[in-house]
């Protein structure tokens, strides 16, 4: 056992200093190499995020910069993994679309403590001394602009439904809370269910479809993304319920910007992805040029598309 | 003996005071009290400015029609100049003061002639962050909490929808001149001057 003692300390101690002593080798031996870029992404599983993620890596890579994507899969450990992997491999910095606005706090702080900047997309982590800047969406204001259609679509009165995403996200509530702002000024408009569907077109489906058995005579469904207006779309429309049924979302994708155009959804809030995700590059650009005071919450505004004014828009931008 | 009890009633003595000083005791309500943050209160916020910086911001606004002609010869320009904006994107802000004439009283809007254009004042849907934003006065990044926030323009919306409105279209009719301070929202790349909508912070009627 002494033996063991003697000799494991020693080496773990050598083969730790080792480490460090290559790892700060390796960041002091080329200052030309191009600096690393992480694009850490809470999912790829929802086209809105793979635009977010791949324009960031994009823009970093126009930057001169060698960028990075890691899905976190909706997962706080796993992307705690990324942010460890990010870390011991040397990159300079991370932008990063969070899971969970609580639970990834700790990541960025692991980040902070290592000297590299966090630059949040999209979405928000509940602290205001750990990331280096967060480039958010506007939800709230474009959430009233949603509850303001919506309430003079349905003409103040009637049945609703309201499917939100995921529950420890700040985005589901921001989006809640802009519609509700409005909407609970019209005593005619009575919200039958308030269920969470995570964001994703199937759950939407389903819940939906739950919904309708129980409420067949809804006029309007709010949904907090894209993805779960479609999914709650589909149930309507095998339902037979489709015409009768006024369905509302928010993000701008692809497929709800056709739906528009083609009246089968009333309106959605256009986020901007793109400009999110180039910002963010920009930012770490600016970092590494010397810049230290960022804002700590820029919004980017959100702007709502209908049937009016859709001819004006495409897929997560203006046209 | 007599100093062994001596030594014993000096001991008891020190581990009491030693107690007394590590124990305290408080009501429970007073404890979570003092745990809470301090919670951030946005009517009174609201109320210490609402006559003083925004009743002063809304009345030094630029002149409707002159910002118009603003916008229509020079948009960039104008929005850089006259436009506020939370952060980034294509929406800006703006205030406005002027006077016309009433043409028609809807169940949403009262719609005024000034000038040449026809211009909606917003009676029914005062919600969103124009008269906050149009002010320029309140900054997100001095706002840890974003819901803290957007409470400010809760308030001040509620204030308006309150105090403002039922007034002013209780004792409105067709051919009332009204003069008007508020807020204006457009958006840079979809500009649309043909019928601009205002959100009101001051409404006066001279029939």
């Amino acid at each position: 056992m002494t033996y063991f003692k003697n000799s494991l300390f020693p080496f773990l101690f050598l083969l730790i200093v080792g480490i460090c002593a290559s790892c700060q080798k390796q960041k002091e031996s080329d200052p030309n190499a191009p600096k690393k870029v992480a694009v850490i992404v809470s999912t790829l599983n929802n086209p809105w995020f793979v635009v977010l993620a791949e324009t960031a890596a994009d823009r970093a890579t126009e930057l001169g910069f060698q960028a990075t994507i890691f899905d976190s899969q909706n997962n706080t450990a796993l992307e705690t993994d990324h942010f460890e992997n990010a870390i011991s491999s040397g990159y300079d910095a991370i932008l990063f679309n969070p899971t969970d606005a609580d639970g990834s706090i700790a990541n960025v702080r692991i980040a902070k403590r290592a000297d590299i900047p966090v630059f949040c997309m999209d979405r928000e982590i509940n602290a205001t001394d750990a990331a280096t800047s967060q480039i958010l969406s506007d939800s709230y204001a474009g959430c009233v602009a949603i509850g303001k259609y919506f309430v003079e679509k349905l003409n103040k009165e009637g049945k609703y439904v309201e499917i939100l995403g995921l529950v420890g996200d700040n985005n589901t509530w921001s989006r809640s809370k802009g519609f509700h702002s409005v909407v609970d000024h019209y005593p005619g408009l009575q919200m039958v269910a308030q269920q969470n569907a995570d964001f994703d077109r199937n759950k939407a489906m389903e819940v939906m479809e739950s919904i309708l058995q129980v409420h067949p005579d809804i006029k309007g469904v709010f949904c907090g993304n894209d993805g779960m207006a479609m999914g709650a779309y589909q149930a309507l429309v095998a339902a037979g319920k489709a015409e009768q049924v006024m369905v509302f979302g928010f993000d701008g994708a692809s497929d709800v910007v056709t739906s528009i155009e083609q009246g089968k959804i009333l309106a959605t809030g256009m986020q901007f992805p793109k400009l999110i995700a180039r910002t963010a590059a920009e930012y770490a650009k600016e970092y590494f040029g010397g810049k230290r005071d960022f804002a700590q919450k820029v919004p980017v505004t959100v702007e709502m598309v209908n049937q009016e004014n859709v001819y004006e828009y495409e897929a997560y931008g203006s046209k | 003996m007599k100093q062994r009890a001596i030594k014993y009633l000096i001991g008891m003595a020190l581990l009491a005071l030693l107690g007394y000083n590590s124990v305290y005791f408080q009501p429970l309500d007073e404890r979570l009290a003092a745990n809470q943050k301090e919670v951030f209160d946005a009517a009174a916020y609201v109320e210490s400015i609402w006559d003083t910086e925004l009743a002063e911001s809304y009345g030094n606004a630029p002149d409707f029609s002159q910002l118009l002609t603003a916008l229509a010869t020079d948009p960039e320009g104008t929005f850089e100049k006259s436009g506020n904006a939370l952060g980034i994107g294509n929406i800006g802000y703006f205030r406005v003061k002027g006077e016309g004439t009433v043409t028609s009283v809807d169940e949403n809007h009262v719609l005024l002639q000034v000038g040449d254009k026809s211009v909606e004042i917003e009676t029914e849907f005062i919600y969103g962050n124009a008269l906050r934003d149009a002010s320029g006065l309140v900054k997100i990044n001095d706002y840890p909490n974003t819901s803290d926030f957007n409470t400010i323009s809760e308030e001040i919306n509620a204030r308006i929808r309150h105090d403002l409105i039922p007034t002013f279209r209780s004792s409105l009719a067709v051919g009332d001149r009204v003069e008007f301070e508020g807020a204006m929202e457009l958006n840079k790349a979809h500009l649309n001057l043909q019928r601009p909508e205002i959100i009101p912070f001051t409404l006066k009627i001279n029939p």
